[in-house]
């Protein structure tokens, strides 16, 4: 297990938003998972965000989580290279899967914050977070607060707080809103202080960070990769096999085949067609499924897309 | 992760083929490209048989309106 300080070492270059593959009981399926894994890690890609966004993090219990955890740890990944998502709203569930990942050696968490009784006051957010941390009890672990968008998002009041008293723990926002403008308010706020991650990968071009949390970096994470690293620079090089289009036309390009798809349902019905395994397209309720006429037509584009095993 | 023992599923010259880890990191960086990796050559070798068979049924599809006079 690899013996780091964590302090000084925040999120950094693509960290995937790793998407969970499901048997047809729709329990987690730890060997595609682990394979899945492996093949990123293979091509150079070994950082991973478990029970996210794309993840469907907050679909699975606590038990699920930690028996995969225990599973990917177990067959080489390792611990310091996992940011693991708590999503809850209930605090000692929180503070449970908080503790005993760590224990396996997983220091980085991604925690949502309590989005059941909205609206919440700042006071309320604020304490939610101080009584987790107290909880907790742990001194060298990274806390990244998941802003989901919308009424949901922790108030900029409550980090601005929470970063006053935990400035050691409390290390970075990911935004998982799509819009620019959200991202860019958040960079203003906290520069200096927390790092600030975008999520949405159309928007790296213009926010040019030095981290990011992709769910499209599970099909083509060596464009995340050369779009993170060249961002603004480059935009004549490309990736060998690409042969007419840049890097970050391709994210344009696979943006605009899933939208008006639910996510997560049509980066998995993609990742189901690379891999040619039918069971990849599978998702857990409540994420919303596709339609035969919806997979038909993203199958389609898909083929037109023609995604090269390099990317 | 470890590599050592595994086995990669690779695209090369053109061809598909399973190679072992001491072939794999033989091979120049722009010779192959990388479609999976395996931890034992049994799951590398099920997975290539896998997409011949889905190839070969591909093809066959491909084929079928051909056989039926639909396409002339």
């Amino acid at each position: 297990m690899e013996n780091v300080s964590i302090a000084n070492n925040k999120l950094c270059g693509v960290w995937i938003d790793i998407l969970n593959p499901l048997q047809p009981d729709l329990n987690i399926d730890e060997k595609r998972l682990l394979a899945h894994l492996r093949n990123l890690s293979a091509k150079g890609f070994e950082r991973f965000v478990l029970f996210g966004y794309a993840g469907e993090g907050a679909s699975f219990t606590n038990d699920e989580k930690l028996s995969a955890l225990k599973r990917v740890i177990s067959e080489g990944v390792e611990p310091s290279n996992i940011c693991l998502g708590i999503n809850t709203s209930a605090i000692v569930d929180a503070v449970t899967l908080i503790n005993r990942a760590y224990e396996k050696g997983v220091k980085r968490f991604l925690v949502t914050p309590p989005i059941y009784y909205q609206p919440l006051v700042n006071e309320s957010i604020t304490d939610y977070f101080e009584n987790l941390l107290k909880r907790v009890g742990l001194a060298d672990w990274q806390l990244y607060i998941h802003q989901l968008g919308g009424a949901a998002d922790a108030p900029e009041a409550s980090l601005s707080e929470l970063y006053r008293s935990h400035s050691e723990i409390f290390c970075g926002i990911v935004d998982q809103d799509t819009h620019v403008n959200h991202t860019m308010d958040l960079v203003k706020s906290f520069a200096g202080q927390v790092l600030v991650i975008p999520t949405h990968e159309a928007n790296i071009q213009i926010l040019r960070p030095n981290t990011t949390i992709s769910v499209m970096a599970n099909l083509i994470p060596n464009v995340l990769k050369h779009v993170l690293e060249n961002q603004g620079v480059s935009q004549a090089i490309k990736i060998a096999g690409m042969k007419i289009r840049q890097p970050d036309e391709r994210i344009s390009e696979l943006q605009k085949i899933m939208t008006n798809y639910p996510s997560t349902a049509a980066m998995k019905l993609l990742l189901s067609q690379h891999y040619r395994q039918s069971e990849w397209g599978l998702v857990r309720p409540p994420q919303g499924k596709l339609g035969n006429d919806a997979k038909e037509s993203l199958i389609k584009a898909f083929k037109s897309f023609n995604l090269t095993a390099d990317e | 992760m470890n590599f050592e023992n595994t086995w990669y599923l690779i695209e090369w010259h053109g061809r598909t083929k399973v190679v072992s880890y001491e072939e794999f990191s033989k091979l120049g960086k722009n010779e192959f490209v990388l479609i999976e990796n395996f931890a034992t050559h049994h799951e590398a070798l099920m997975e290539y048989q896998r997409l011949i068979k889905l190839e070969i049924a591909d093809a066959k599809e491909k084929l079928n309106p051909l056989k039926s006079g639909k396409i002339t």
